[in-house]
């Protein structure tokens, strides 16, 4: 019986579209702290000079002009993307949204409440 | 009830409510939004008035460079013999061959299958409940973890992180699940309207933000906790780097990190990603590069001004008036931006929450309302500049100044949420929309950082 099961569920979770999918999510967590690698040093750059801007914003053209310079020496830089890279990144913008919602507790309810 | 709907605004900036004095104020700004329930005063009149003429502006501004830039290329010419040769074109068109396709296909499948039972059989899977249970694992992951990880780590330790990142995460997942239940509601079939209008008002970023405020009240009622104690252990900081130079000076972890920073770290990798889309769809922003930088200095130029004279209009105190001239650009760039003012960081992170929320709430309508085709129709017809075929197929380019154009508009209106929105409906615009964002968010903060604009607008606000 626990045998059966295990294996409907081993099915269920090898179907390719599902398989995708968890690939995609697992990857785009594990590219979190590989952006955050990037942005830190950056942030405490900025901000021991004084600049009042986000690193994100900054990585985010960083990366964009070195995946243009590394398709511009090497073709394949695209494809490799849309093998390897288009899934997550899709599910990392999506998901981007729950930090708005995460904003939601605000100091208006101690506010409020005071 | 405009007070609950301000509520849900102002609670998505924790950072930058600091008193009492602050609810009422931006309370007055949105106190009497339009609305069935609601009575319409000056001031909201303004303020809706001011942003119909932004996104009118803004989209017509974009279009018309579209279409003069499509002449200057001389497109024009060539779209017009393309429409001529499809107008003259041999049958079948391109669409029945792909029917005929797709018959060809059944007929091979009952060849091969044998007969139409089998043809039945092979179609048709019933789905199993191990399948249901690994489709829907996103919501119960969470969900269990915060059961079985969450509470005992909290009841232990009384750190929270754990708990409160698992419960946010299946809140936020169950509002977008909600939300996509109520689109495909049989139910509703056929009252789209009410669906439509149930739908709109069942946006994710919305209820997961009514159902987090709800969380922090349960909690507190059981806890007996200060609701302000218990935000200010939801975020620490307000990035990663004061995290880690925290840390390394000593600090706890559990002092330290808080769901609202893992948060932030997903935030910035969303930020981040926007990047790979800007690659991905790079051969399209490289040809309207031009028009889009163009759009953006001139609407951050008129934005910066005509959004602090409508907010004098308004009878709005001075900081508050100048955070209106930000009140368009991402919180990220509007921060910045607003301080060189020495404007009301509140004021502004609400409007700009405002302004995200309007286009996630009405986004869908207005694009169905504009005949804007902007979808990624079907995987074999990936629309990046990665494809070379089937793009002029499935979207002509008579769409593409539409497309372009509203994707300026959601980037410079709606910013982060407005690009998070269009990403979320597999739209062609994110790209235009992530690029104007940040050109539109650079340029405002750059104005703002010059000295004789900042002393202009100044003056315009305290007149």
């Amino acid at each position: 019986m626990m045998v059966n099961w295990v294996s409907q569920m081993l099915d269920a979770v090898r179907a390719p579209e599902t398989a995708i999918r968890y690939r995609n999510a697992a990857t785009a967590i594990s590219m979190i702290p590989v952006i955050q690698l990037l942005i830190v040093p950056i942030q405490m750059a900025l901000d021991q000079h004084g600049v009042g801007l986000p690193a994100s914003i900054l990585v985010m053209l960083l990366v964009t002009a070195s995946m243009l310079v590394a398709n511009h020496f090497n073709e394949n830089t695209s494809s490799i993307y849309g093998t390897h890279l288009k899934g997550p990144v899709s599910v990392l913008s999506a998901f981007s949204c729950i930090l708005i919602s995460s904003w939601s507790n605000t100091n208006l309810l101690s506010v409020t409440t005071d | 009830m405009s007070f609950g709907f301000v509520v849900s605004f102002v609670m998505l900036n924790k950072d930058h409510v600091s008193n009492a004095s602050d609810v009422p104020r931006i309370a007055g700004v949105f106190g009497n939004l339009p609305g069935p329930f609601l009575s319409m005063n000056f001031s909201n009149i303004v303020l809706v008035v001011a942003t119909i003429l932004s996104y009118a502006g803004t989209y017509l501004f974009a279009l018309g460079s579209c279409k003069l830039d499509e002449r200057a290329r001389g497109r024009y010419w060539k779209q017009m013999t393309d429409v001529e040769k499809i107008a003259h074109r041999s049958w079948p068109t391109l669409q029945s061959t792909r029917r005929s396709s797709r018959v060809g296909k059944l007929l091979t499948n009952i060849v091969t299958t044998g007969s139409m039972v089998s043809l039945d059989t092979s179609l048709i899977q019933t789905p199993s409940r191990w399948t249901f249970v690994v489709q829907t694992a996103p919501l119960w992951i969470p969900l269990f973890l915060a059961i079985i990880l969450g509470v005992p780590v909290y009841l232990t330790t009384k750190y929270d992180m754990p708990l409160e990142t698992f419960c946010f995460i299946f809140l936020w997942i169950a509002a977008v699940g909600l939300q996509r239940f109520v689109k495909s509601w049989k139910r509703l079939e056929l009252r789209t309207q009410w669906r439509l209008a149930l739908a709109v008002s069942l946006n994710p970023v919305l209820v997961t933000a009514l159902l987090c405020s709800l969380y922090f009240w349960v909690k507190s009622a059981l806890t007996g906790r200060e609701i302000g104690d218990m935000l200010v252990d939801l975020k620490h900081h307000r990035s990663w780097s004061e995290t880690i130079v925290s840390l390394v000076g000593g600090g706890q972890f559990t002092r330290n990190v808080g769901a609202g920073d893992l948060a932030n770290a997903l935030l910035d990798a969303g930020i981040v990603s926007l990047g790979f889309k800007m690659f991905e769809y790079r051969r399209e922003l490289w040809t309207s590069f031009a028009i889009i930088f163009a759009t953006c200095l001139i609407f951050s130029t008129i934005n910066v001004f005509v959004n602090v004279i409508f907010a004098v209009a308004i009878g709005l105190q001075p900081q508050d008036a100048l955070a209106f001239c930000a009140r368009n650009v991402t919180i990220a760039l509007g921060v910045p931006a607003v301080q060189h003012l020495s404007g009301s960081v509140t004021m502004m992170s609400t409007l700009v929450t405002f302004s995200g929320l309007l286009f996630q709430m009405t986004g869908d309508f207005l694009f169905s309302w504009f005949r804007i085709n902007d979808r990624v129709v079907a995987q074999s017809t990936i629309i990046s500049s990665d494809t070379e075929t089937g793009l002029e197929a499935e979207h002509p380019r008579t769409d593409e100044g539409k497309i372009i154009a509203a994707g300026i508009t959601a980037g410079i209106n709606a910013a982060a949420m407005g690009t998070s929105h269009l990403i979320e409906r597999d739209s062609r615009c994110s790209a235009y929309s992530a690029l104007s964002m940040t050109i539109f968010g650079v340029m405002t903060v750059a104005l703002t950082a010059i000295p004789a604009i900042k002393d202009e607008l100044q003056l315009l606000a305290w007149q």
